[in-house]
């Protein structure tokens, strides 16, 4: 699946970037793909991606999704002078991102948050944090814990004194 | 953290993030990077979780720095302390706070927080518009935008109130949005101006131009610093518009179409005045009005030659009838419809009769 990603993007035009996964993945992709990421944009500025970029935080799977993600949204800045193709592609990249986010499983969603805080891919960052505060909707503290599989740590003092606090929120 | 390889040491990479927990029930780090997107609500109740979130929620003064209680079950609730408690979160660094339908905040309770957010920049408070009149008074916050977008108990003598009280605290107010608030007159406008000029020692001469845009409600294009003037015509205060036409913005006859939208017919496409003999020239199958200039070149009806404006081109029926004439065909065609099916049903019943007499 990473190999295909990686192919799919070497027949684009541009100067070629190779990032490589902490499972040491490689994939090439276009610089206007990879500077979506903040990170990389940066790197690009300082030449120093001639011997690939090498991603220690982020596995194999993950940056399949991350470069994915990035191929669907690097003709978006380029289409958005045309009005026609940027009104069909928009609907397009919404329709891939809400069932990009929306499949995940919690574990690998929160790798992907990591890996675009990491990476500093901010519409990607927003998308994934976005998904996680609508699971958080309208949830009770209880219902967060099992959602997200924590643990309360809380002495029953300090239980009460939190409840207390924020008792004119939640109290009918 | 960073990335291990020489090549990467050069670049300015962002803070990384914690690594994440352990499955032993520590919230994931990923989590705590989802905080920033939660509404209030969430954000109290994921608090409440483990210590972890419960200090992260509390220690960040950022997540804290624009707070909106908007929703009904919490605005409904928020009272006093509790809008005190949750403002004091952000540790004095309060930059927006919006409250909508939040009715059990009293004046003293809004006062208080502003009081203590002297940054503050923005406070927009609707449908417990009552509260804004007298709290900005004896404060030293620095408001510089004042909107008050359907504040209908809001009066106009409350507003120049605020605005001399802003001024005499050295606030340093430079847009106030006065569009809508009722019974306006020349005197609050004069108030309300010579305050915010000796604040801020700028008169603004920008031109207003006619478009339907500029009645919506946050129109944040719009860099004056006060919206409406009094028209030269009928002398209420309005929203005034300036005419777009090269001619007409010439000394001597600027005086003549500068008014508002109820003394200057004004083309919805490019602004410019219209007078009342074109205006019965230039029919459109919509309520707006066009100049000639726009009129001529639009497609036109094929019945009545009247076109849309650019604003309505989507009621347009078909591509060369207007929907009146639609409608007007459909009447026709159920009129006649309707005659006949009625001499059917008198004819009806005698048809056996008749049929025997054959």
């Amino acid at each position: 699946m990473a190999a295909a990603a990686a192919e799919a993007t070497t027949d684009g035009g541009g100067k070629m970037i190779i990032l490589i996964s902490a499972d040491g993945k490689r994939f090439e992709v276009t610089e206007a793909v990879a500077s979506q990421s903040q990170l990389i944009s940066n790197m690009i500025e300082d030449d120093c991606t001639e011997n690939g970029v090498r991603l220690p935080n982020v596995d194999g799977d993950i940056l399949t999704m991350v470069v994915d993600y990035c191929n669907m949204h690097a003709g978006d800045a380029a289409a958005a002078g045309d009005t026609m193709k940027a009104s069909s592609t928009e609907e397009e990249l919404k329709k891939f991102d809400a069932e990009l986010v929306q499949a995940l499983e919690n574990p690998v969603l929160f790798k992907l948050i990591l890996a675009a805080n990491f990476l500093n891919i901010k519409s990607l960052l927003d998308m994934t944090c976005q998904r996680v505060a609508d699971m958080m909707s309208g949830k009770t503290p209880e219902q967060m814990r099992e959602t997200f599989s924590i643990e309360n740590d809380f002495t029953p003092e300090e239980e009460a004194a939190i409840r207390q606090e924020n008792a004119w929120a939640f109290d009918d | 953290m960073l990335p291990a390889t020489a090549t990467t040491s050069a670049a300015p990479p962002p803070p990384p993030p914690p690594l994440p927990a352990s499955p032993g029930g520590e919230p994931h780090a990923a989590l705590l990077l989802s905080l920033a997107y939660l509404p209030l609500r969430e954000l109290l109740s994921c608090a409440g979780a483990c210590r972890r979130l419960r200090d992260a929620v509390a220690g960040d003064p950022l997540l804290w720095r624009r707070v909106a209680v908007a929703a009904p079950p919490l605005a409904r609730r928020l009272t006093d302390e509790a809008l005190l408690a949750l403002t004091g979160r952000a540790g004095g660094t309060l930059r927006s706070l919006r409250l909508l339908g939040c009715t059990r905040v009293s004046d003293t309770g809004l006062l208080r927080v502003v009081e203590r957010n002297l940054g503050i920049t923005e406070i927009l408070s609707m449908e417990s518009s009552t509260l804004l009149k007298d709290t900005m008074i004896s404060t030293r916050a620095k408001i510089y935008k004042l909107y008050m977008p359907r504040c209908t108990g809001l009066t106009a003598e409350g507003v120049v109130k605020i605005v001399q009280a802003l001024y005499e605290c050295k606030g340093n107010l430079n847009r106030i949005r006065l569009h809508g608030i009722c019974r306006m007159t020349k005197h609050h406008l004069d108030a309300i101006s010579s305050a915010m000029c000796k604040g801020n020692q700028q008169k603004d001469d920008q031109s207003l131009f006619y478009s339907h845009r500029v009645h919506e409600v946050l129109n944040t294009n719009d860099e004056r610093h006060i919206d409406v003037d009094v028209c030269p015509i009928c002398t209420n205060v309005r929203l005034v518009f300036d005419c777009t036409r090269d001619g007409c913005r010439r000394k001597d006859s600027r005086a003549q179409c500068r008014g508002c939208f109820f003394c200057v017919a004004r083309c919805e496409t490019c602004g410019g005045c219209i007078d009342l003999e074109e205006l019965s020239e230039t029919e459109l199958a919509c309520s707006d009005f066009l100049c000639m200039e726009c009129w001529l070149p639009l497609p036109k009806c094929s019945t009545c030659n009247r076109p849309y404006c650019k604003r309505h081109e989507n009621l347009k029926a078909s591509s060369s009838e207007c929907a009146q004439h639609d409608r007007l065909k459909d009447t026709v065609i159920n009129r006649h419809l309707s005659f006949w099916s009625v001499l059917y049903s008198v004819w009806l019943p005698f048809a056996p009769i008749i049929s025997e007499f054959r």
